[in-house]
């Protein structure tokens, strides 16, 4: 197990940036997700640490030490991709011992091994039968014992849910998330989907064109934005994201005749003070439909549909399509009124897409 | 209340594979029904023999009153959207929406042609890339140039297969807004197959659960919820999916295994005895989490926790089996962590474990 650390990391395919001067240091044990569109940079940066790509510029350090000009099976790192190689001619069993045997550890030390990891990942009936005869999901798991069973210092993972069967998937993110805290092995995961950075990371660190937009933990990553991209990348559904335009003591929901104001609310008095043009992302879940006597926007209401014992709702302000959860007492047809949860506001500067607080504008 | 599609007994095998085995499903007219199921469980195969395109085994197909088993796919009047799309690749988008309007068999004149691609086109906000090549079009928009293709006919009733792989979540989130766009505009007939729950239950007035090759349950999710035809139900409804726990009766009252909390019979209404061995299901929003030092508490142990945003979901194992429930942010529960739990009386259920069949509640009119 180690720390691993990325100093001013700069990858460069010809003209072409892949990684921008990323630094970032992933602590022992912690499990550390990259997540990202593709194309930001994610997987050039995880085979970096691998050893698999060499930094143009920058240094990979484990546990301190420089290891830019070890080859991949110097470092000590284990890989598992999103499409599974195993042997196929090999069992279960073989496939999982093969990098002990190729070290030519003694067979008592296989042996042991070789328990350990069949009781993490249940692998009883599965030892004796060969790859093909497994479903998709199983041969990721196989992938990920054979990864383990020699304690490598770090575990890397290229999207490896992301070529199983959704039913199996979830199961599989269960199952990871309780190993790797159970084991504690640094891991760095890399995916494009939210849900499996949001599920299974100490901390998300958040790509975009070869740069990082933000690094924090998951429930940071939800209520702390840092601009536009990470909140709308980051919960399903997304963000809604409204102009505004400032009017006398308040801010108009686009050309509607809504208007938020430090009264009705809690609007601070810098973002109806501001000069610059603002956006307001909000949840989904911070919009309510309102019976019709409780105070809100008369906004017009296009449809009401179920998600689970959940409801939610469209409106649409300036042409773009807002969502937000019912909340009515009798929750048919489509009167009502649309309420925004003031918890819930975030401003984004509409010109530079960050996000503005009390503090920033300051 | 008419009802438009009729399937009746579909039977149908690939080279000695059962894909149907006796499906019976109504669809009715202007609505939206979820065929959810699992990869392998039969929905291809019932949009393909609605559509004609599979020869069956043994069933009939009645449209809209009329046995069409035998009848032409083209004669059907249908609109099939599969995944994959079927766009012409050497048509711009204009011809490709045109395309079927254009057959001999349903041949309109080109002024008629154009205001429908128009219309069609503006409803599904595609009309700024009509002259476009489709080879030029992102995933979402070569998806929205397939409805339109299919609605421009203003077919009887829509065919659905929704996108299968993770790569396409966005596209699939739109797909589904599309939907009921298009619904609330024309009221169409859609039968919409997917294996996801939230797909389902996002656009669906109806789900029909499917699995090996047969419908389970079909019924609005509430009705589902209050009155799970069985554990196949169970394990594909819900987001976390029904609990089912081992249980046992002993002393005239239910309980799990290796659990303290007894459960009065009466609690279950009219209960039919088990073949098997017991199981009680419930939803995980009925089990009520609680200090494991409660009176009372049924002992489990934290196995996982999923980070989802607003809330959070734990995974409890315990001596009776494990179970998935969300819990609110608030609630610091990390893995390892003991907790207690309770099964709230009059909302779970008994299942016989050899059949999957529920076996409690058999009245009607329980919430």
């Amino acid at each position: 197990m180690a720390e691993i650390e990325l100093r001013k990391l700069t990858i460069e395919f010809g003209a072409f940036k892949a990684v921008d001067d990323v630094s970032l240091t992933v602590k022992n044990g912690e499990f550390v997700v990259y997540l990202g569109p593709s194309g930001c940079g994610k997987t050039t940066t995880l085979r970096c640490i691998a050893g698999l790509t060499r930094a143009t510029s920058g240094d990979v350090l484990f546990d301190g030490q420089r290891v830019n000009d070890l080859t991949a099976s110097q470092r000590n790192i284990a890989m598992v991709f999103q499409f599974v190689s195993l042997y196929p001619h090999m069992t279960i069993r073989e496939n999982i011992v093969f990098p002990l045997k190729a070290r030519g550890v003694p067979s008592a030390e296989i042996t042991r091994k070789l328990d350990w990891v069949t009781g993490i990942f249940k692998l009883g009936d599965e030892l004796r039968r060969y790859p093909s005869a497994l479903p998709p999901g199983a041969r990721q798991k196989v992938a990920l014992a054979r990864a383990l069973i020699r304690d490598p210092a770090v575990l890397l993972l290229d999207e490896p849910l992301s070529a199983i069967d959704e039913q199996f998937r979830e199961e599989m993110r269960w199952e990871l998330g309780h190993l790797q805290r159970q084991l504690g092995v640094t891991t760095i995961y890399v995916t494009h989907d939210q849900r499996e950075a949001m599920s299974l990371a100490d901390r998300i660190v958040l790509m975009n064109n070869g740069n990082i937009v933000q690094v924090s933990t998951p429930n940071d990553m939800f209520f702390e934005p840092v601009d536009i991209f990470a909140g709308q990348f980051i919960g399903s559904p997304s963000m809604n994201l409204i102009e505004l335009a400032p009017v006398v003591g308040g801010l108009r929901l686009g050309t509607s005749n809504a208007v938020l104001t430090p009264q009705n609310h809690a609007v601070p008095e810098w973002a109806v003070a501001s000069r610059r043009p603002l956006r307001l992302g909000i949840r989904p879940h911070n919009v309510h439909l309102v019976d019709s006597d409780i105070p809100g926007f008369d906004i017009p209401v296009d449809s009401v549909f179920g998600i689970g014992r959940e409801k939610f709702f469209t409106f649409t302000i300036a042409d773009t399509i807002c969502q937000g959860v019912d909340q009515r007492s009798r929750p048919d047809g489509t009167s009502g009124k649309v309420r925004f949860d003031p918890a819930g506001l975030l401003f984004f500067d509409a010109e530079t897409g960050r996000r503005v607080t009390g503090e920033t504008v300051l | 209340m008419t009802v438009m599609l009729h399937l009746k007994g579909l039977k149908k095998t690939y080279s000695g594979k059962p894909a149907l085995r006796g499906l019976n499903l109504e669809v009715r007219e202007n609505e939206i029904l979820a065929l959810l199921g699992p990869t392998g469980a039969g929905k291809s195969s019932t949009l393909l023999a609605t559509a004609g395109l599979v020869k069956l085994d043994a069933g009939r197909v009645h449209l809209a009153g009329t046995d069409v088993t035998g009848a032409e796919p083209a004669s059907r009047d249908l609109a099939i959207v599969f995944e994959g799309f079927n766009l012409l690749p050497v048509l711009n988008v204009r011809d490709n929406i045109a395309f079927a309007l254009r057959s001999p068999a349903f041949r309109e004149d080109e002024a008629e042609i154009a205001r429908r691609v128009g219309h069609t086109a503006e409803l599904l906000r595609i009309s700024h890339l009509l002259d476009r090549d489709v080879e030029t079009l992102s995933g979402g928009e070569r998806q929205r140039v397939a409805i339109a293709r299919a609605l421009v006919r203003r077919p009887r009733m829509f065919l659905l297969d929704e996108p299968l792989s993770a790569l396409d979540l966005k596209l699939r989130e739109g797909l589904r807004a599309e939907l009921r766009h298009i619904y609330r505009q024309q009221h169409s007939t859609m039968l919409y197959a997917t294996h996801d729950y939230h797909g389902a239950i996002a656009i669906a007035h109806r789900i029909a659960v499917i699995d090996g090759g047969v419908i389970h349950q079909t019924g609005t999710i509430d009705e589902i919820f209050a009155r799970p035809a069985d554990m196949t139900v169970g394990r594909l409804i819900g987001s976390p999916s029904m609990a089912f726990l081992r249980g046992h009766v002993t002393e005239g009252a239910v309980s799990i295994e290796g659990s303290p909390q007894k459960i009065s019979p009466e609690s279950f209404g009219r209960v039919e005895a088990a073949g098997g061995e017991l199981v009680v299901g419930a939803w995980p929003e009925d089990i009520e989490l609680v200090s494991p030092e409660a009176e009372g508490a049924n002992a489990g142990t934290v196995y996982a926790v999923d980070n989802r945003g607003l809330d959070r979901a734990v995974q409890v194992n315990c001596a009776a089996g494990s179970f998935r429930k969300v819990i609110p942010r608030e609630l610091d529960l990390r893995q390892d962590d003991r907790v207690g739990f309770r099964l709230p009386p009059g909302k779970i259920f008994l299942f016989d474990a050899a059949t999957g069949r529920r076996i409690s509640q058999l009245e009607d009119g329980r919430g």
